[in-house]
């Protein structure tokens, strides 16, 4: 299976969070790459381009374009490309890959091994393609029980965010069933300046 | 494509570090799990097991094995799992999910888009076969010429650990090429100009080989 060109991060934040997303031209050569920026409900809202030279990075100058609203970006390449973004705040870092289908990162089915009893765990869908998508959740408790379930419809490129309260702050785990593929980020946050950012595990 | 029924964790740290790991399993059917520890050179060294329920988790109690060494984790299951890993010391956290060959976290070229010359760049890679592999290293700085390269040769089921003192701490990127089946972490330790002391970012090597089904060792 071919390295796709064209990865999806589901949030560049707003505020104080300082977001730093870089990608790579993996390819011997040169590849004409663009970066689109969506807002919560798919409309795009801002765009850059660059040429990069085989294995020449870019860091995409997106958090300063975008500092009002959290929105979602696209990097699309001629070629094969990687990326990853940090998202900063004090001693708190989320990491997270470029997510692609080809790197088994977007899907139809996720799951998260963790949720977390009193931290604050925050989780953001990405749906990637053009299409509405029915999104439902399962929250369960460490032993496998059910704790709780709700749905989501999410628009074309758009995002759906929910929080500790929709999933009952359980300690347990998440699972997603979408009928579009789409990518899911969780933001784990301890409380004491500690995070953790990490990328739904593709079951599908 | 099936689900794994087998991840890979290249690092249990040892010392003051805290380490978490949180298996699941995902299928609808009950489970035979086993966790078997290794040490650098790949000897079993601890192991483990459990049933478990459809969608029960199971925190590992690998944590007081490693106190002395660092050691890698192999979670073998009869039915589908995954799992991810929490490695804590003060406001620092690695986290990383269980590397598969399903999953797309399990190749035989590795690239990590980020090296970042003042912090501490640190790489532990992991051969998850049972024949001996050659390690090629690529670090390019971010123009994407090459800075340097280095390799290793790995024994079955051992790892490998190298940090800045290898990859000459450029600002670029790191590509890994390997004749077997590898899992790698990187664990960058910020310092100085980025950022106070005591933070840490853990990632997986992003697979850009991605026909590692063919070589299947289930």
């Amino acid at each position: 299976m071919p390295v796709g060109n064209k990865i999806y991060f589901p949030q560049i934040a707003a505020g104080v969070w300082a977001d730093w997303v870089k990608v790579v031209n993996i390819n011997d050569l040169p590849s004409y790459v663009q970066a689109i920026v969506r807002n919560p409900l798919g409309q795009i809202v801002w765009n850059a381009n660059n040429t990069l030279q085989p294995y020449q990075a870019w860091v995409i100058p997106v958090d300063s374009a975008f500092p009002q609203e959290n929105v979602s970006l696209t990097v699309v390449s001629e070629r094969p490309i990687v990326g990853e973004r940090h998202c900063h705040l004090g001693t708190e870092v989320l990491a997270f890959p470029g997510a692609s289908p080809e790197m088994k990162t977007v899907g139809t089915r996720l799951f998260f091994p963790e949720t977390v009893y009193g931290c604050h765990d925050n989780f953001r869908l990405m749906n990637i393609t053009e299409y509405y998508a029915y999104a439902t959740v399962i929250s369960r408790d460490i032993n496998g029980f059910t704790f709780k379930r709700f749905s989501n419809q999410i628009p074309p490129f758009g995002l759906w965010i929910f929080l500790d309260t929709d999933i009952g702050n359980v300690q347990g785990t998440l699972e997603i069933f979408c009928t579009q593929p789409i990518v899911g980020e969780r933001h784990l946050h301890y409380g004491n300046g500690v995070a953790v950012g990490q990328l739904g595990q593709v079951l599908s | 494509m099936p689900l794994t029924n087998r991840l890979f964790f290249p690092q249990v740290a040892a010392g003051v570090w805290a380490d978490w790991v949180q298996v699941v399993n995902v299928s609808g059917e009950t489970s035979n799990v086993k966790a078997v520890a290794r040490n650098r050179g790949g000897i079993v060294l601890w192991y483990a097991d459990k049933v478990l329920n459809p969608f029960q988790g199971w925190v590992i109690p690998v944590e007081p094995v490693s106190k002395q060494q660092d050691l890698s984790l192999e979670v073998i299951s009869n039915k589908a799992i995954v799992g991810e890993r929490h490695c804590h010391l003060g406001t620092e956290v690695l986290a990383f999910p269980g590397a598969s060959i399903e999953m797309g976290t399990v190749g035989k070229r590795l690239f990590f888009p980020e090296l970042v010359a003042g912090c501490l760049d640190w790489f532990i890679a992991f051969n998850i076969t049972d024949a001996e592999t050659n390690i090629n290293c690529i670090v390019r700085d971010d123009n994407g010429s090459v800075v340097k390269m280095f390799g290793n040769r790995l024994g079955a089921m051992c790892s490998w650990a190298f940090s800045d003192a290898e990859t000459g701490n450029t600002q670029g990127t790191l590509e890994m090429v390997s004749d077997q089946l590898i899992a790698c972490e990187r664990h960058l330790h910020y310092q100085g100009t980025y950022h106070p002391n005591g933070v840490a970012v853990g990632q997986l090597g992003q697979v850009i080989d991605l026909d590692t089904l063919s070589s299947p060792i289930i």
